[in-house]
């Protein structure tokens, strides 16, 4: 009788472990979420980081230098660039962790300044400030684009008005994107000869702040961010929020490919929440991540 | 694997049930969660154009589950030699990502293993049975996936272990059984009908 129970002990289990194991199964979300979401979040990071951060250092810390009382000054440069080098080369050069800003001597916070910024390690990187006045300055740069969700190499490109907001923290300054466009583009045509590449222009302005201070991007470089594997392609530290955008995609040599075109509006968003709603071919969907 | 069981039977005893056959069914197959691993089932990211221009879509994967054979000769009491061969395959539906429109099912992959063992029978009565099993040998793994990207074929082979540390028959002659599997063939159970001649 023990031996009985026991025997159908052993089959209840198995018979549980059964009805457990079916076919498995994976199911995946719709083919075009997956898309809109992949080409938006290659945008925001490739775009709005690429054409920030330069900017974004050497406003924070202009205004930092400005600051009469040496304490507070020291307080705020070691707060805001803990981990940058930060080095007057000499009067026209200044380093901030592996960008070299030529500053030509003058004050990026003066109306008519420019400064250039050259990377310590040379990926094709251009970088130009050019100050508007009123906290506002024309940024055009362009750089090979790292951290790419893409395998073939890529460059990015963008000519935009950022103005810095009125946010009183130095450590995280946020900028507004008030006007202009970007693009990244594959660098060279495919096998195929196929070349694409994907614009945003911007419609409403758009905030956006460097999230991770004590990263030097440009020392760690390509797939680096909070993880070794290779095939990672990590986020890039920029937090984008508010206005609108429009991204258009194209791609040159495919004779057959009608461009595609997506408007995004983050006015839900903000700085803690990545609420993103996207129209394409008469549709508007919301994506939250 | 029939025909080697049937001219083994020729050397054997008449009446004495030493040979048997096993078919069965199981999951779950550690190959469809290893291979989805490294396959990619989104949009291809090799360019832009690329990513741009692809419409095709895999929108659903299915694994089958694990079909199994396998034949034992017995040639004490307790124990039998015995081979075995399992397959599956993952299936998918192709869409067109921007009309949603259905393509196609397509096989992914399939994954055949052929591998070799023992099996310990430590509880024997007319009508029922205890049993456990160990089995190794080798494997391909068909990668169908790559037919669909304009690639040709892909085989991959694998080393192949499978253990079955409890399985229960019931019936004499012609048997069912329930058993538990842990191996790269199958991690979970198994059950089928099984023969003895």
């Amino acid at each position: 009788m023990r031996r009985i129970s026991a025997i159908l002990s052993v089959f209840a289990a198995v018979l549980a472990a059964m009805s457990a194991v079916s076919c498995s199964k994976l199911e995946f979300s719709e083919p075009l979420d997956i898309k809109v979401m992949n080409i938006y979040g290659e945008c925001k990071g490739g775009v709005f980081y690429h054409s920030l951060e330069a900017l974004s250092r050497a406003v924070k810390w202009q205004k930092i230098n400005a600051i009469e009382d040496d304490a507070l000054k020291a307080y705020f440069m070691n707060l805001v660039f803990l981990e940058y080098d930060t080095d007057t080369l000499d009067a026209d050069v200044l380093r901030i962790g592996n960008l070299l800003y030529s500053t030509g001597g003058s004050d990026i916070l003066e109306q008519g300044s420019v400064w250039t910024v050259k990377t310590v390690f040379d990926y094709g990187y251009d970088y130009r400030i050019e100050c508007l006045g009123n906290d506002e300055w024309r940024v055009t740069m362009s750089s090979q684009n790292l951290n790419s969700v893409f395998a073939a190499p890529s460059v990015v490109s963008g000519d935009f008005v950022i103005a810095a907001s009125d946010s009183p923290s130095y450590d995280g300054m946020v900028f507004v994107f008030t006007a202009g466009s970007g693009k990244i583009e594959d660098e060279a045509a495919d096998s195929e000869g196929k070349r694409g590449g994907v614009s945003v222009y911007i419609e409403e302005p758009v905030s956006a702040v460097i999230d991770e201070n004590g990263y030097d991007y440009y020392e760690n470089c390509v797939r680096e961010i909070g993880s070794e594997n290779s095939n990672y392609a990590p986020r890039l530290p920029v937090t984008v929020f508010g206005g609108a955008m429009t991204i258009t995609g194209d791609v040159e040599g495919d004779e057959g490919f009608t461009d595609v075109l997506y408007y995004v509006d983050l006015s839900l968003a903000s700085m803690n929440e990545n609420i993103v709603r996207i129209y394409f071919n008469g549709v508007w969907k919301s994506y939250v991540w | 694997m029939l025909c080697l069981c049937l001219s083994l039977r020729s050397f054997a005893d008449n009446g004495d049930d030493r040979h048997e056959v096993a078919f069965s069914y199981g999951g779950i197959a550690p190959a469809a969660f290893a291979y989805s691993n490294y396959f990619n089932l989104d949009f291809g990211h090799a360019s832009i154009g690329h990513y741009l221009g692809e419409t095709d879509f895999v929108h659903r994967m299915k694994n089958i589950g694990v079909f199994s054979l396998a034949c034992y000769y017995h040639p004490l009491d307790w124990l039998a030699v015995g081979a075995r061969t399992s397959v599956t395959s993952d299936y998918g539906k192709i869409m067109n990502a921007n009309t949603y429109e259905l393509s196609r099912y397509m096989s992914i992959f399939r994954a055949y293993d052929i591998s070799i063992g023992v099996k310990f029978v430590y509880f024997r009565r007319p009508w029922v049975r205890l049993y456990s099993e160990v089995f190794a040998g080798g494997g391909a793994l068909v990668d169908d996936s790559k037919r669909y990207m304009d690639a040709g074929k892909t085989v991959h082979g694998r080393f192949v272990f499978q253990s079955v540390p409890i399985g229960v028959s019931v019936g004499k002659r012609l048997g069912c059984f329930l058993q538990l599997e842990l191996g790269t063939s199958i991690i979970g159970a198994s059950g089928g009908i099984s023969y003895r001649f």
